[in-house]
């Protein structure tokens, strides 16, 4: 036998190898150390509940009622567009176009043709009731922020906003200070309306700006896809994710994405300058609010590209890879440690993508109160 | 670097001092370290390090058949850890004497086990996590032999279809 041999080295020799075998099998346990995240940086599952605002709880009726303005044309100066024009929920409720086409176009997403360019990305509408969520889970529905620009404070402020803007919806019928008027008089005159605002609102209830806000509000807090699996995973079933999938979660943290993707909606809600490139499609810069727009959900993203708040990248991995060269303009964005190797951003896309959740309402009306074409000239 | 890592190398390091003669060199042991280069772990991983033991069927002139056991585990990694024990078969052949040395090509392949243990910090709760899977692993190298107790070798390695590594290695012959 060797160990017999005389001419081996002394016995140390076989002790120094059990040490060096033992320190590298010692090197690693069974259970390695997560990643520190401080907790305003961390991120986790959807609540299954959503808050409505004190002044307008949800309920059946407001949600059926808000359904159906949701879709109606009656809303706009030409008749023409509703909101799912924009926000179908066969596009997971946006339109997967880069820049939404409006007043004046016809078809739906990638169909559309015609119609006044805007100059900003459609967000999908699923999980806004969510908008402003932190770690601890809360949020004030009647208070926080909306748009690429958080411009808006409320789903029911939000909700008139299209009403009133040339671009979308109103186009040159009325003037902008006129358009809820003039909208809530032609709910007014249709019985079927006037009906569904008193069964939601109580007998002989007015119709205005605030019912119309509240309505479509209520029905918007319904579309809600809090199970992804991310979601599980977070709450507990470890087999929701695969080895790749929570590699991409990892690198997604170790990045530091989570100094502005952070949150049970993967946004903190800021504004960030991010100096994302231009969409030559748009006439003038959109500068947001001082070259700021605000970090967009990561969920749902599946259906909800082009990305960025004028579309610029037209998929996940381009987005992903935007982050290698990005200028550094805030503290949050000093924080990033990205590394833009093709397999981190791989395993990064995996994981984005366990956000989805196609499980959301996806119920498509058969008519409209105004007997107008459903959600508006979406067929071609 | 935490002080196991410390230790190992103040030892590997000693340890070379040992070297002396001996012909009858059936066994080898071995240090190697990988970097990874790219699949799905290098999403992970930076480096590796890993303890090799060869045993030499048969000595020919220039072809060295062995069978080889490795133990693969990565280093410095934070919320994951990589362990990976592969055996198989291989050869080294001896194609040119450089100052009475040889160099050698080796190449061998076998199968692999592979086990991983994931840890994520979410709110409100740590998640962990762990996958084991079967697969084969593959092994090209260049090597030296700069005495008779000690060979130095570069290798490209394959981790199933998961992970290309280079690396360096050291093997000790007793
Ligand atoms: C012409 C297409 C179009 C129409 C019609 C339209 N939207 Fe939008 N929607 C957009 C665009 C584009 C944005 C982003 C605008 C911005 O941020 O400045 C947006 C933003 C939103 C947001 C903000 C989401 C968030 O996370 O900040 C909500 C909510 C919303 N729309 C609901 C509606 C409702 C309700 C209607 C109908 C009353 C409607 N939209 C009609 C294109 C449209
Ligand atoms: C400094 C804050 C910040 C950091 C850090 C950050 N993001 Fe973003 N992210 C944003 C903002 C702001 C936008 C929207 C920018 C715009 O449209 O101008 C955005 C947009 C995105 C989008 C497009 C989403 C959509 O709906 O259009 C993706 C995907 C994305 N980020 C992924 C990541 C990943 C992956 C990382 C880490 C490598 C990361 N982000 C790090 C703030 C940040």
């Amino acid at each position: 036998m060797i160990f017999q041999n005389i001419n081996t080295p002394p016995n140390t020799t076989y002790i120094f190898a059990l040490l060096i075998i033992s320190s590298i099998l010692s090197l690693n346990s069974c259970s390695p150390e997560a990643e520190y995240v401080p907790i305003d940086q961390q991120v986790g599952a959807l609540p299954q509940f959503v808050i409505a605002p004190n002044d307008n709880p949800t309920t059946a009726e407001k949600v059926e009622l808000g359904r159906k303005l949701f879709w109606d044309p009656v809303l706009s100066g030409n008749f023409d567009m509703a909101c799912v024009t924009c926000h179908h929920p066969n596009n997971g409720y946006t339109d997967n176009i880069d820049l939404s086409l409006g007043v004046g176009g016809r078809g739906l997403a990638q169909n559309r043709t015609g119609g006044i360019l805007i100059k900003r990305n459609a967000p999908t509408i699923i999980n806004t009731a969510f908008n402003g969520i932190d770690q601890a889970g809360n949020y004030d529905p009647s208070n926080t922020v909306h748009f690429w620009d958080n411009r808006s404070k409320s789903l029911e402020d939000q909700s008139l906003e299209p009403i009133k803007s040339m671009e979308e919806m109103r186009g040159d019928a009325y003037t902008a200070d006129e358009a809820i008027n003039v909208v809530s008089a032609r709910l007014a005159a249709i019985p079927q309306y006037v009906e569904l605002f008193n069964i939601a609102f109580g007998d002989d209830t007015q119709i205005n700006g605030d019912k119309i806000g509240k309505a479509i509000a209520a029905f918007e807090r319904t579309i809600i896809a809090n199970n992804s699996r991310f979601d599980q995973y977070a709450r507990g079933d470890e087999t929701a994710l695969n080895a790749q999938e929570i590699r991409g979660l990892n690198a997604f943290i170790e990045a530091k994405c989570t100094a502005c993707h952070n949150g049970p909606m993967f946004s903190d809600y800021k504004l960030h300058d991010l100096g994302v490139p231009n969409n030559d499609k748009l006439p003038q810069i959109d500068n947001g609010v001082d070259g700021k727009f605000r970090t967009p959900t990561l969920r749902n993203l599946s259906s909800s590209g082009p990305f960025m708040h004028n579309g610029v990248f037209d998929n996940l991995t381009s987005a992903v890879n935007f982050y290698d060269n990005m200028e550094v303009n805030d503290d949050d964005a000093a924080q990033l440690n990205f590394e833009d190797e093709a397999d981190t951003v791989a395993a990064i896309v995996a994981f984005i993508q366990t956000l989805n959740d196609e499980d959301f309402d996806k119920t498509i009306p058969e008519s409209v109160p105004s007997g107008l074409p459903v959600g508006g000239n979406i067929s071609n | 670097m935490n002080s196991s890592k410390l230790t190992f190398l103040i030892l590997f390091i000693s340890q070379l001092c040992f070297s002396q003669s001996n012909d009858n060199q059936k066994f080898q042991l071995g240090l190697q370290s990988n970097y990874f280069l790219a699949g799905e772990l290098n999403a992970t991983y930076d480096i590796s390090t890993g303890i090799e033991a060869k045993y030499f069927l048969k000595h020919t002139e220039k072809f060295h058949h062995f069978i080889n056991a490795t133990f693969t585990t990565d280093i410095g990694t934070t919320g994951a850890n990589l362990f990976v024990y592969d055996i198989g078969l291989g050869s080294q052949y001896d194609f040119l004497q450089l100052f009475k040395k040889p160099l050698f090509f080796q190449l061998n392949a076998g199968l692999l086990y592979w086990q991983e243990y994931f840890s994520t910090q979410l709110i409100e709760a740590t998640i962990s996590n762990n996958t084991s899977q079967l697969g084969f692993k593959a092994n090209l190298g260049i090597g030296y032999r700069i005495s008779n107790k000690l060979n130095v070798a570069v290798n490209a390695s394959q981790f199933n279809t998961h992970g290309t590594t280079i690396g360096i290695s050291l093997h000790y012959s007793f």
